[in-house]
């Protein structure tokens, strides 16, 4: 068949911009992407695991493998355990991971760190981190396998009607790396070495384990808000996927266990009694299934005690933490693993409020009056029994070399309103401390931008 | 359903390729069941409710030309009076009248109850990610519909004979999530001709699809989570730079939304060798409100001129107030009748919208600022004349636009607050807290637009410079892609790659916003 010197222009013309997205997406992709992600440094570790070497799994998100130290529980139980956290990892991906390690490995054992978002409605998954996920685990893959992967998530239900399925090809789309980070990134793809930083996602340990070193700054990192969450807010498909994960591992006769990694109290007291209602379902819905459910952040202080140090974040432990946690959850595995329950070592719901004895942190709202001022509230992050006080400082920021002023001393009240009669801009500082005590336990900042009234 | 998604664009592709090759000879059957096939895939069960408008609207038309056919056969009768012929020209009329109100009373009751009673509680359908209730698209194929009832009517044409090829018309897959409202002789023609692949067109809409998605995206999408931010703060707390601000850019978002949606629509449809009706004309470069509504959302527009408007205005008690207001004001009597029609029809287009009082209150003030300015035309005529000023000079047009375009975005104000209140008390701080220290924006895009990348408001200027250069050549008249295609190489290269990359550039610093469109709650 002849082609028209016509159509054989336009065939070329198709080619040539189709050559020219390639090589331009090419381009950017070595020039944005990270020389790896969270998700592309576990599968890094655990393809040089031998096939059927390991006993024991750990599955979650960033709880799960900056909270679990395999090599902690290994050395307790004597078990090869392996770390296959990944970033946002939801259930369904979970259940991927189980299924290709039962498949290679035949694990006994099996921990799922469950975070309770992704049991949310609307929360369940999400495009950005499933994507790395899956380009995470093509690599080094054969082309057929890489296909496969690629066509799942891109004709995925939740993905094939939406943006992402598109973006799928375009990898600098959702991996960048941070601020600043691109020539680190391009060095290390030239070199092919893994650029070290002792807080990076990216550098995993041998055993899928990633330890943070840094301690997180109660008093300047964002503070935590309260959560609002209701029974009817759990999601019917989330809890389906964690269904499946428990019968893939009642197939393969592995014993799972389901846990929630310790947090800061400020994470746990900001979802307020309701916290407690999600657990009791969880639990219950794992108890049907012959599933034990552990809260890691209603353990005793016996057995655990998690302190302000312990934690990379608000909801991170960091590698001290992650070391501390992970023996007592060796120890829970060993108690379950000779029939005892470990019940007893946890809290009841009203035992913990209680049990709270320090003021976590501050929330800090703030409204303006017309015509009066700026009214600041603070929300304590703390236990039932501990009464507070709080005392209220200004700094004006207009003036470079302004201290901080006590507006109003300590006192029961969290609310107070900062009279105010021209436009500025102020920061706002609240101390608190628990009642008959002299030291400031926490204090929290917030700046407010106002005009005049 | 996004159209910038991986199954869109395999069924475009699926459909293109049969289209051309295999179903050369009944092209237009591929098409009605790619558009059943789609209804059906996003929305499920609820297509029933769109065989049920289709089915009683093409039924009614039929039943309307057998009317007409009945009364001409009772009128041919032999030793008719004229009398007699009268009477039955009146009973025909009243029952062609009775099947219309009753067509009309079931399928807007059915529009009405939805966007009203929100009858079907819980729906997603598999829909966009704002957990869309209504059925799809159903405010903009009844509309559609509907148009064609009126015209069979109204006697512009003879019903379609084959159920099928109206039910094709009223369930076209690419408008059927935003519009336009098309007119059926307007499309008639196009589905039922035969089609062969046209380069050119195929270039021009892969272009227009681009230009589209790149409006929606690359600015839309990106700005929604600032205007979000504005708009969810407590009213009266924001400076008036945030206000001015925040109109600025949910003008800008609802432009690149719509207009983009459409766009891309318009593209798809184009594919296929079918035209669709033009529903943007650069709007924001209107010389009033009355000319903006004749360039934003234009097939509205049309329709409820023609199907509203019109009938409302050759009414008997419009008529009698006619006869009144020229009575007392003489000639400028004569637009009273027109000057009611708008506000009516604007206060119809202000539920169509949403059925809060603020919506109400928006279209009443669209269509109270129009009568407004058509009775006192006149008189700025005359105090132009008085100023010296030069009606028809360039400054003058500059000012008339800009004039347009502050009075629109006060208008959407409306559609943001549920509060009718709320606005107003945002309208007041541009006033009370003129503290155009921009502090209070910077901080807004900080913690929005530039919240993880520091250059994106630069680029999202750069998308926003680049519409409104393309808006400025078609106002004059340009044929923008025609004028990309003659350029050289490098710069038609160029051109396309950096809109290719801005788009899909823009993904990576959108967070999650739904990314369904403004105005597919329709």
């Amino acid at each position: 068949m002849r082609i028209s010197k016509k159509s054989q222009k336009r065939i070329l013309w198709v080619i040539a911009l189709l050559a020219g997205i390639i090589v331009l997406n090419a381009v950017a992709t070595f020039l944005i992407t990270p020389y790896s992600s969270a998700s592309g440094a576990m599968f890094e570790q655990y393809r040089k695991m031998e096939k059927g070497s390991l006993d024991m799994v750990y599955l979650g998100d960033s709880h799960c493998y900056e909270g679990i130290d395999p090599s902690v529980i290994d050395e307790k139980t004597g078990l090869h355990s392996f770390n296959m956290g990944t970033n946002a990892q939801s259930l369904y991906h979970s259940k991927e991971l189980l299924e290709m390690v039962m498949e290679e490995h035949e694990p006994k054992a099996v921990v799922l760190a469950l975070d309770p978002y992704f049991l949310g409605e609307g929360h369940e998954r999400h495009s950005r981190p499933e994507a790395a996920f899956v380009r995470a685990r093509n690599t080094g893959q054969p082309i057929s396998v890489k296909m496969k992967n690629a066509a799942g998530f891109m004709f995925d239900p939740e993905y094939g009607k939406d943006t992402e399925s598109v973006n799928y090809f375009f990898p600098w789309v959702s991996s960048r790396g941070a601020k600043g980070s691109w020539q680190k990134n391009v060095k290390a793809k030239i070199s092919g070495e893994q650029p070290a930083s002792a807080n990076w996602n990216n550098n995993r340990e041998p055993d899928g384990f990633k330890p943070f070193t840094q301690i997180n700054d109660y008093d300047f990192n964002a503070s935590v808000k309260p959560e609002e969450w209701t029974i009817d807010m759990l999601s019917e498909d989330a809890l389906n996927e964690l269904g499946e994960i428990c019968e893939i591992c009642r197939q393969h006769d592995a014993k799972l266990m389901v846990i929630g990694v310790p947090n800061t109290y400020s994470w746990v007291l900001r979802t307020g009694p309701a916290y407690m209602e999600r657990n009791a379902v969880i639990k219950q819905f794992l108890a049907k299934r012959d599933v034990s459910y552990y809260d890691f952040n209603l353990i005793r202080p016996d057995y655990l005690l998690m302190t302000k140090d312990d934690f990379k974040d608000w909801e991170h432990c960091n590698v001290t933490g992650a070391d501390k946690f992970s023996s007592v959850l060796a120890d829970v595995w060993i108690k379950e693993e000779n029939g005892q329950s470990g019940a007893d070592m946890f809290f009841s719901d009203e035992e913990y409020y209680s049990s709270v004895r320090r003021i976590d942190s501050l929330y800090l709202e703030q409204h303006i009056i017309p015509g009066e001022g700026v009214e600041i509230t603070a929300t304590p992050w703390t236990g039932s029994a501990v009464e507070v006080e709080y005392a209220f400082a200004e700094k004006d920021l207009s003036d470079s070399d302004a201290k901080y002023q006590v507006v109003r001393p300590y006192g029961p009240d969290a609310t107070f309103v900062y009279p105010e009669t021209k436009t500025g801009t102020k920061q706002y500082r609240v101390y608190a401390k628990q009642k008959g005590k002299k030291d400031c336990e926490c204090l929290r900042s917030i700046r407010v931008e106002y005009e005049r009234f | 359903m996004q159209f910038y998604s991986i199954l869109f664009f395999l069924f475009v592709a699926i459909l293109f390729i049969l289209y051309y090759t295999v179903c050369r000879k009944k092209q237009w059957i591929l098409l009605l069941v790619g558009s059943m096939l789609f209804y059906v895939w996003l929305a499920g069960w609820r297509v029933l409710f769109l065989l049920i408008t289709s089915v009683t609207i093409w039924g009614a038309a039929k039943l309307l030309d057998r009317l007409n056919e009945k009364r001409k056969q009772e009128q041919k009768r032999e030793g008719i009076t004229k009398e007699e012929k009268k009477a039955i020209k009146k009973k025909y009329i009243r029952k062609k009248r009775f099947v219309l109100i009753v067509i009309l009373v079931i399928n807007f009751g059915m529009l009405a109850a939805f966007k009203i009673c929100n009858l079907l509680p819980g729906q997603e359908g598999g829909l966009l990610s704002t957990g869309l209730i209504l059925p799809l698209g159903i405010s903009f194929y009844t509309f559609q519909a509907v148009s064609y009832l009126a015209d069979v009517y109204n006697g512009k044409y003879q019903h379609e004979k084959n159920y099928f090829h109206f039910l094709l018309f009223v369930s076209w897959f690419p408008q059927i999530i935003q519009g336009p409202i098309n007119r059926f002789n307007k499309l008639r023609d196009q589905f039922f001709c035969s089609h062969s692949i046209d380069w050119d067109t195929f270039c021009r809409m892969a272009a227009l699809f681009l230009f589209g998605a790149f409006k929606k995206y690359a600015i839309a999408d990106v700005l929604a989570k600032t205007v979000q931010m504005i708009y969810d703060a407590p009213v009266g707390e924001q400076s008036g730079a945030v206000v001015v601000f925040g109109m600025l850019a949910f003008a800008m978002q609802e432009y690149a939304d719509f207009s983009g949606g459409i766009d891309m629509a318009m593209a798809v449809s184009g594919l296929f060798g079918v035209q669709m009706l033009k529903n943007f004309e650069q709007p924001y470069f209107a010389t009033s409100m009355a000319n903006f509504w004749r360039r934003w959302h234009i097939t509205l527009g049309a329709w409820m001129r023609d199907y509203v408007f019109y009938p409302l205005a050759v009414t008997k008690p419009m008529m009698n107030v006619m006869k009144w207001g020229v009575k007392k004001f003489g000639n400028t009597g004569r637009i009273l009748p027109a000057a009611i029609g708008n506000v009516v029809v604007f206060l119809i287009v202000g539920i169509w919208h949403g059925t809060g009082w603020n919506y109400v209150f928006w279209g009443l003030y669209n269509g109270v600022l129009i009568a407004v300015s058509e009775l006192l035309a006149p008189v700025f005529k005359r105090l132009a004349e008085k100023l010296h000023i030069d009606m028809k000079s360039g400054g003058f047009h500059v000012f008339q636009i800009i004039r347009t375009f502050i009075l629109v975005c006060i208008g959407l104000l409306f559609e943001q607050y549920q509060r009718v209140a709320d606005s107003f008390i945002a309208l007041r701080c541009v006033f009370t807290r003129p503290d155009w220290d921009l502090s209070t924006v910077e901080s807004i895009i900080n913690k929005t637009l530039a919240k993880d990348v520091a250059f994106v408001p630069v680029l999202v200027l750069i998308a926003i410079a680049i519409v409104f250069i393309c808006s400025v050549m078609r106002e004059r008249g340009t044929d923008v892609f025609l004028w990309i295609q003659n350029k050289n190489a490098a710069v038609r290269w160029g051109i396309w790659m950096l809109l290719i990359f801005l788009t899909i550039a823009s993904f990576s610093y959108v967070q999650d916003v739904g990314g369904g469109f403004v105005y597919a709650n329709f």
